[in-house]
C-alpha cells in the first residue's frame, strides 16, 4: 500500500475550500482580535484601577481556559443568551477574543517599554496627547509589536482547527471528511499539512514585509537572524 | 523689560518631601542662568515644573508676560489651563533633557523637522529647510539621514539642542547638558553654548559642575532643599558666596576636583 497521491488530487478542491476558509477565519478574526487588543490595551494605560481589573480579567480567562473550552461556551452558550449565529460567525468571535487576550499583553508591553522621556520630549516640543502618540510613542510601538504578534496570529491560525469541532468547513473539517469518505488518513492530512505550512509561510511573510516596511534601520545580518526567528517561531505554541 | 520667564512661589511635594519649596526665579531676555545644587536639591523638578512635565502644586509660572499652567482669575480664583493650552504655550520654551531623548525611529533630520510641522504648522519645505540649516550651524550637515542610534554623544546632544531650537523658542532649558558626556566632548558642548548666548539666545542651565556655570552664566542660582537660596552675577557669587551652605557646597566641590586633578 503506497502513497496514494490520486486521492489527493481528486480531492483537492474540497481541501482547498477549506484552506481557504481557514485564511478567511485568520483574516478576520486577526482584524477583530487586534481591535480588541488594542482597545484593551489602551484601557489598561488610563489612569484608574477599574479599568484594569477589567483587562486583567479578561487577559486572565481567555489565557487560562484551552481555546475548545472557550469556543463550546460561547457556541452552546449564546443561544442561553437568545443570540443566534452562524456557527462561522461564532468561530471567528471566540478565535479573536482568544487570540485577543494575547494581542492587548503584546501592545500594553510594548507600549509601557517605550521610555517615559520620549513622551517628555514630544510634549515638550508641544505636542498634544494624541499628537505624541500618532508621531513618537506609536511607531516605536508598531516596530516592537511585529514579532510577538506574529508569533501569536500563528498560533492562531493553527488553534482554528478547533472549529472543525462545531462544523464550520475548515481545512481540519474537509481534511476530516475526505478521510472518511476515502479512508487514506495519511494521504490527506499530509495534504492538510501543507496547506497549512503554507498558509503559515505566508503569514510570516507578511509580517515581514510590514516589519521592513515600518523602516526598521538595521543591518541585513540582523534581519536575515530575524527572519531565521520568526521560522523558528512556527514551532506548536510559541506564544510568548 | 518683561521678564522671559518669571516663577513665582513654585512648590512640588512628592510624598512628604518638599522638592521645591516656594521657588521665586526672573530671567529676562539674553540672560544666562546657571541653576547649582546637589543632587536632590530639586534642580530638575524646578525645570519640570517651570514647563508643566509635571504639574507643581503651587505657584505661578509667566512666559513672556503670560501665564502659563494656572493663572489668577480677575476674581482672586485660580484657573488651571487644560492640557491643549499648555501644550499651545510649550514651543515658547526649548527643553535639552538629560537623557536627550530623541526619537530614535526618525532621522537627524526628522527629529528637528516634525515638531515644527505637527505643532506650528509649517510647511514641509520651510521646515525641512530650518531644520538642515541649524544641524549644518551646529556641525551635522553630513549626518542629517542618520538615526540618533548612529551617532555619538556629542552629535545626539546638538541634535537635541537643534529640536528645541527650530521652535523658536523664547528660552531654552537645560537639564544637566554635560552630564552624559565624555570630558572632551564637554567642551565641545560649553562652546556650542556660548555660541548660543552670544547669539543672544536665554538660557536657564542647570548643572552641578561650577566650572561649567562660572564659563557660560551671567548669572548663578543656588539651590537647597527646594530652595533658591543665594543668586546674583556668575563671578561674584562664585567668588564670594554669602550663604554658608552655598560656601560649603562650593568648598566641598573645589576640594574634590583639586584633589581629583580634572578639568
Amino acid at each position: 500500500m503506497g502513497f496514494d497521491v490520486g486521492v489527493i488530487t481528486k480531492h483537492a478542491p474540497a481541501l482547498l475550500d477549506g484552506a481557504l476558509v481557514t485564511i478567511q477565519i485568520t483574516i478576520l478574526a486577526f482584524i477583530l482580535g487586534y481591535a480588541i487588543g488594542i482597545l484593551m490595551a489602551v484601557a489598561a494605560l488610563l489612569p484608574g484601577r477599574l479599568p484594569k481589573i477589567v483587562v486583567a480579567a479578561y487577559v486572565g480567562t481567555f489565557r487560562s481556559v484551552p481555546f475548545i473550552i472557550t469556543l463550546f461556551v460561547i457556541y452552546y452558550g449564546l443561544p442561553f443568551a437568545d443570540i443566534r449565529l452562524p456557527a462561522f460567525m461564532v468561530g471567528v468571535v471566540a478565535l479573536a477574543v482568544f487570540s485577543g487576550a494575547y494581542y492587548t499583553e503584546i501592545i500594553r508591553a510594548a507600549v509601557q517599554a517605550v521610555p517615559r522621556g520620549q513622551f517628555d520630549s514630544a510634549r515638550a516640543v508641544g505636542m498634544t496627547y494624541p499628537q505624541a502618540m500618532r508621531h513618537v510613542i506609536g511607531p516605536q510601538v508598531v516596530r516592537s509589536v511585529i514579532p510577538a504578534s506574529t508569533n501569536t496570529t500563528l498560533s492562531m491560525m493553527k488553534e482554528s482547527a478547533v472549529l472543525s469541532s462545531i462544523t464550520i468547513g475548515e481545512l481540519t473539517y474537509q481534511g476530516l471528511i475526505v478521510q472518511g469518505e476515502t479512508f487514506a488518513p495519511f494521504e490527506v492530512f499530509a495534504a492538510v499539512a501543507v496547506l497549512y505550512w503554507t498558509i503559515a509561510i505566508a503569514i510570516a511573510a507578511a509580517a515581514r514585509w510590514v516589519e521592513i516596511r515600518a523602516g526598521r534601520a538595521e543591518t541585513k545580518a540582523v534581519l536575515r537572524s530575524r527572519v531565521a526567528a520568526r521560522y523558528l517561531s512556527l514551532d506548536w505554541r510559541v506564544r510568548r | 523689560m518683561k521678564p522671559v520667564l518669571r516663577a513665582s512661589n513654585l512648590s512640588k511635594r512628592f510624598r512628604k518631601t518638599n522638592a521645591l519649596d516656594g521657588v521665586y526665579l526672573d530671567i529676562h531676555p539674553g540672560e544666562v542662568v546657571a541653576l547649582i545644587g546637589r543632587s536632590g536639591c530639586g534642580k530638575s523638578t524646578l525645570l519640570r515644573c517651570i514647563s508643566w512635565l509635571d504639574e507643581p502644586d503651587d505657584g505661578l509660572v509667566e512666559l513672556e508676560g503670560k501665564p502659563f499652567g494656572r493663572e489668577i482669575t480677575a476674581g482672586g480664583v485660580v484657573r488651571r489651563h487644560s492640557a491643549r493650552q499648555i501644550a499651545a504655550m510649550r514651543p515658547r520654551l526649548g527643553f535639552v533633557f538629560q537623557a536627550l531623548n530623541l526619537w530614535p525611529h526618525l532621522t537627524a533630520l526628522e527629529n528637528v523637522v516634525r515638531g515644527q510641522v505637527v505643532v506650528l504648522g509649517r510647511d514641509r519645505p520651510t521646515a525641512e529647510a530650518k531644520a538642515a540649516a541649524l544641524l549644518e550651524r551646529l556641525g551635522l550637515g553630513r549626518l542629517l539621514a542618520r538615526h540618533p542610534q548612529e551617532l555619538s554623544g556629542g552629535e545626539r546632544q546638538r541634535v537635541a539642542i537643534a529640536r528645541a531650537l527650530a521652535m523658536d523658542p523664547a528660552l531654552l532649558l537645560f537639564d544637566e547638558p554635560t552630564s552624559a558626556l565624555d570630558p572632551e566632548t564637554v567642551g565641545e558642548v560649553l562652546g556650542l553654548l556660548r555660541g548660543l548666548a552670544e547669539g543672544g539666545m536665554t538660557m536657564l542651565i542647570v548643572t552641578h559642575e561650577i566650572g561649567f556655570a562660572a564659563r557660560v552664566a551671567d548669572r548663578v542660582a543656588f539651590m537647597d532643599h527646594g530652595r533658591i537660596i543665594e543668586e546674583g552675577p556668575a563671578a561674584q557669587v562664585l567668588s564670594s558666596p554669602r550663604e554658608p551652605r552655598f560656601a560649603a557646597f562650593l568648598d566641598q566641590v573645589l576640594r574634590h576636583r583639586d584633589t581629583n586633578g580634572d578639568d
